[in-house]
């Protein structure tokens, strides 16, 4: 009997395997043709705002196959959680059907069903409609998370409705930092890597080797040219191990008394630019005052740092000059004195008079009309109304500077004691995570208390979704082209690489299609999204589909770069020479917070929890709990789900120092209870140098493993200005379990 | 034409520039066997957390290599032309000799294909070096991978 070989395409018989190969290559080019790879382009929302590194798509029969770095990009190569994208795109747990809630909420079973898209969008239509008549449309709180690219789409659809409160997960992480720079220079200034000039560079509470990698040769080019490196961190980050000429590890939480101690230094020693102090900051003579009392040793007894590195350190910042200040927006924030120890740092800035000389800490001359800080610009999101609504803010009363300066969005930490007034009736959720909370329990209840919630996620994540009543199907980074992105005055542009996910709809259209159903068709261009996009970028002179890829487009500046811009008035909007704050000057002395009634110096305060203010805690918590920061191959809580990730960390460690261990007879893998005041969890020990004697650093964002998460031990306080919780200084002790 | 070995391109690991990351290990096993995973890659970084001392156990495509010399089927063969040193899995009988003769003990034996796995420069282009963001690992000439380690390790 011979063997026939089937064409599998048209039937016919052939002989050998060679003819029906050259049958196939002549008669169905055309089949061949389609199966190939083609390449897209997209950038990844694993971390997300800042990075938006660059992925190459190599796609085969509507098929993501592999992915590679984009080349020519400004932020690559791509790292673990990028590569991980591709498991999650294909992951069997990703949503893919709107799903509603069929029992009530008091019950812990929700016992979902799926749902068409246009039973979902009625139901939350008039459930939006029906809280507005009721109680006013500022009931209805508006919130995003993370990816966050629909940002802008969701600020506009919560004012377009009529309600301010529109909050993000910034509440937590970025904003106060930010809002400190806002008090002092009235602009965001946090620091930037070193340039060529640069001749001292001050690491402070950052690791951008772990979270913002692609930064990493700007730093080594930077040391191997000479430039002296400054790292204060509590921990032995490879940053500090790597660049450091000074390595100051200052005590969980007293930055700002070491900061106050440096500023002591350089104020007795007459180290600080005289001309920039006279002319350009508001307050100097009280600040001189008040550092007194912080002389290098009783600065030393607070912070552990030793007094002889605390004057090196300013001594080499103030004189080697110019120098710049990497700051980490959220390390520094997560005490009971965040925004105060963020202006002392930046005050270290000014009197140093590194602000905006070439190569110190500097603003661009002509940004883009952008926003990085809300992924939009103020007319889309349409800022001058939310400051009209700002009578209407639930965080009025508990956070007054925030609601006076941070415009675009609420403090949302004491969501609890919003819904428990009655504030809050409905909630609309994208991709929100109740466990980012301390004590996170309050968070769930508050949820489940409101009268309707709406989330939209990748995954169903029971720790959030079983107190919401809709859940809605979100699509990835590879289905969805909003928004743009830019780096400096370049860019980027995407287009969707696959078809979504099952009946998955992108967020920024969920967005719209929820607004034209309520009615505001002309605000939201008929629900067409790339429309919105237009509208923003009409501000660059540019639409959606004028923008190359993969090359992107560069808008020409309006001139070329020019420092020291406060002299030339190009800070205001006035166009006055000065800076946008209410005196025109640095404002070390803030007149802002002392109409409020805070302190208006950059003050030292002892952490709720530390040591020093609470002794006879300390003998039962001898050690300081720090948390939140980040791993290589995890941002935050994000990409769980993920077994190639959680192959790399399978499960949260307590990192211990071997001093502490040893004498707790704790070995390494070993299970170990961390316990305080407020809680106590189990999770593995790890013995590592990586954190001093006295410090322990526990893994956060690990909300599947319940009896292991680290935001029930941290306390419901909260910083009196900006409403951020204490993270990063909490007592605790650990034993064996 | 066979190529002179002071111009071949190999891997170069400085320590003074790792960070520990893993993502040129992370990397290496993505591009060979399409998962992330510490193991299956062809370079490790090792480090000592109390010292904060650095080390990279990779393949420098020996111009003698062990491998090939201890290899019974011929399976480990040098390239003339490229210069790279590779295993063939097809003639592969997994025996482990290169493993163990390797200084380095570069070749790796992979329980799943039960072959012997090396580095096999990714065809000219490193994903290791390529992913790695703060060029610890990069592509050099032989020649400067000669003077940088002597410096390193010899101190001239």
């Amino acid at each position: 009997m011979s063997v026939k070989f089937l064409c599998p395409y048209c039937d016919q018989e052939f002989v050998t395997k060679m003819v029906l190969g050259d049958h196939i290559k002549s008669a169905h080019s055309d089949i061949i043709e389609s199966a190939k790879e083609s390449i897209g382009y997209t950038f990844c929302d694993a971390c997300n705002q800042v990075p938006y590194c660059g992925i190459k798509v190599y796609v085969k029969d509507g098929r993501i196959i592999r992915l590679d770095s984009w080349e020519n990009y400004p932020n690559s190569p791509l790292c673990s959680k990028g590569f991980a994208t591709l498991q999650r795109q294909y992951h069997p747990q990703r949503l893919g059907y709107p799903l509603k809630r069929t029992t009530p909420k008091s019950l812990p079973d929700p016992r979902f069903v799926r749902i068409s898209w246009e039973e979902a969008y009625n139901t939350i239509v008039s459930k939006m409609k029906e809280i507005r008549e009721k109680y006013g449309p500022e009931a209805v709180l508006f919130y995003c998370g993370d990816p966050k690219e629909m940002r802008p789409a969701v600020s506009r659809l919560a004012t377009v409705f009529g309600s301010p409160n529109f909050g993000t997960e910034s509440s937590t992480c970025f904003r106060a930092a930010a809002l400190a720079s806002q008090l002092m220079f009235g602009l965001i200034v946090l620091g930037n890597p070193p340039t060529r000039d640069t001749k001292t560079v001050l690491i402070w509470g950052t690791n951008p080797a772990w979270s913002r990698p692609f930064d990493m040769p700007k730093l080594f080019d930077a040391k191997e040219k000479g430039a002296m490196f400054i790292v204060i961190d509590t921990r032995r980050t490879p940053v500090a191990d790597k660049l450091a000429d000074l390595h100051l590890q200052p005590r969980p939480g007293t930055d700002d008394a070491l900061a106050l101690g440096m500023m002591n230094v350089i104020i007795e020693r007459k180290l600080y630019d005289k001309e920039f102090v006279e002319n350009w900051t508001y307050g100097f003579e009280a600040l001189e005052e008040y550092v007194k009392g912080f002389t290098p040793e009783k600065v030393e007894e607070i912070t552990w740092v030793p007094s002889d590195k605390i004057v090196a350190a300013a001594e080499l910042f103030a004189t080697n000059k110019p120098g710049t200040l990497m700051a980490g927006v959220s390390t520094l924030t997560h005490t009971t004195n965040a925004v105060q120890t963020v202006r002392a740092i930046l005050t270290l800035v000014a009197l140093t008079g590194n602000f905006d000389i070439p190569g110190g800490v500097t603003v661009p001359t002509y940004p883009l009309p952008f926003r990085s800080h809300d992924m939009g610009d103020p007319d889309f999101i349409m800022e001058k109304k939310k400051i009209e609504m700002k009578n209407k803010r639930v965080d009025k009363d508990y956070f007054p500077v925030w609601a006076e300066i941070v415009h675009e969005q609420i403090q949302v930490n004491l969501l609890p004691e919003y819904v428990r007034e009655g504030k809050i009736k409905m909630a609309i959720l994208f991709g929100a995570n109740v466990t980012i909370w301390p004590q996170f329990q309050e968070y769930q209840e508050a949820l489940k208390n409101m009268e309707f919630v709406v989330a939209v996620d990748y995954f169903y994540r029971p720790w959030t979704h079983n107190y919401v009543d809709i859940v809605l199907p979100a699509a990835t980074n590879y289905e969805r082209f909003e928004p743009f992105i830019w780096f400096g005055r370049k860019i980027y542009v995407r287009k969707p690489v696959v078809k979504p996910y099952l009946e998955a709809k992108t967020d920024w259209q969920i967005v719209f299609d929820l607004a034209v159903r309520l009615g505001y068709v002309e605000e939201f261009w008929g629900g067409d999204t790339k429309k919105g996009l237009d509208f923003i970028l009409q501000k660059a002179g540019v639409t959606i589909d004028e923008i190359p890829i993969p090359d992107g487009k560069v808008i020409p500046p309006p001139g070329p770069e020019e420092y020291k811009k406060y002299e030339k008035g190009l800070l205001r909007k006035d166009g006055k020479p000065g800076f946008p704050t209410p005196t025109g000057k640095v404002e070390i002395w803030s007149t802002i917070l002392e109409k409020y009634g805070y302190d208006p110096l950059p003050v030292y305060k002892e952490p709720e929890e530390s040591p020093r203010s609470k002794p006879d805690l300390a003998q039962r918590y001898p050690l300081i709990l720090i948390t939140g920061s980040r791993v290589p191959m995890y941002t935050h809580s994000k990409w769980r789900e993920l077994s190639w990730l959680r192959d790399l960390m399978p499960y949260p460690v307590v990192n211990i120092n071997p001093e502490d261990a040893e004498k707790r007879g704790i070995r390494e893998g070993d299970l170990v209870m961390v316990e305080n005041a407020h809680g106590k969890i189990r999770v593995h020990a790890h013995i590592t140098y990586l954190v001093p004697p006295g410090v322990v650093d526990v893994s956060h964002g690990w909300a599947m493993i319940p009896e292991a998460h680290v935001n029930l031990l941290i306390p419901r306080v909260f910083d009196p200005i900006s409403g951020f919780p204490t993270y990063k200084a909490v007592l605790c002790e650990v034993y064996k379990a | 034409m066979k190529t002179n070995t002071a111009e071949q391109k190999v891997l170069l690991y400085d320590p003074t520039r790792c960070t520990g990351c893993l993502f040129c290990q992370i990397a290496c096993s993505y591009q060979h066997f399409k998962e992330i995973g510490l193991e299956k890659a062809n370079l490790h970084i090792i480090f000592d957390d109390k010292t904060g001392e650095f080390e990279a156990i990779y393949c420098h495509h020996c111009d003698e290599p062990l491998c090939v010399a201890a290899c019974p089927n011929e399976a480990a063969v040098k390239d003339e032309i490229t210069g790279l040193v590779k295993i063939n899995p097809i003639r592969c009988i997994g025996c482990k000799t290169c493993t163990v003769t390797c200084p380095l003990s570069a070749p790796w034996f992979n329980a799943e294909r039960r072959v012997a796995v090396k580095c096999d420069f990714c065809d000219g282009d490193p994903k290791c070096a390529k992913f790695c963001s703060p060029q610890a690992i990069r592509v050099a000439l032989r020649k400067e991978a000669w003077e940088f380690n002597r410096k390193r390790y010899l101190g001239v």
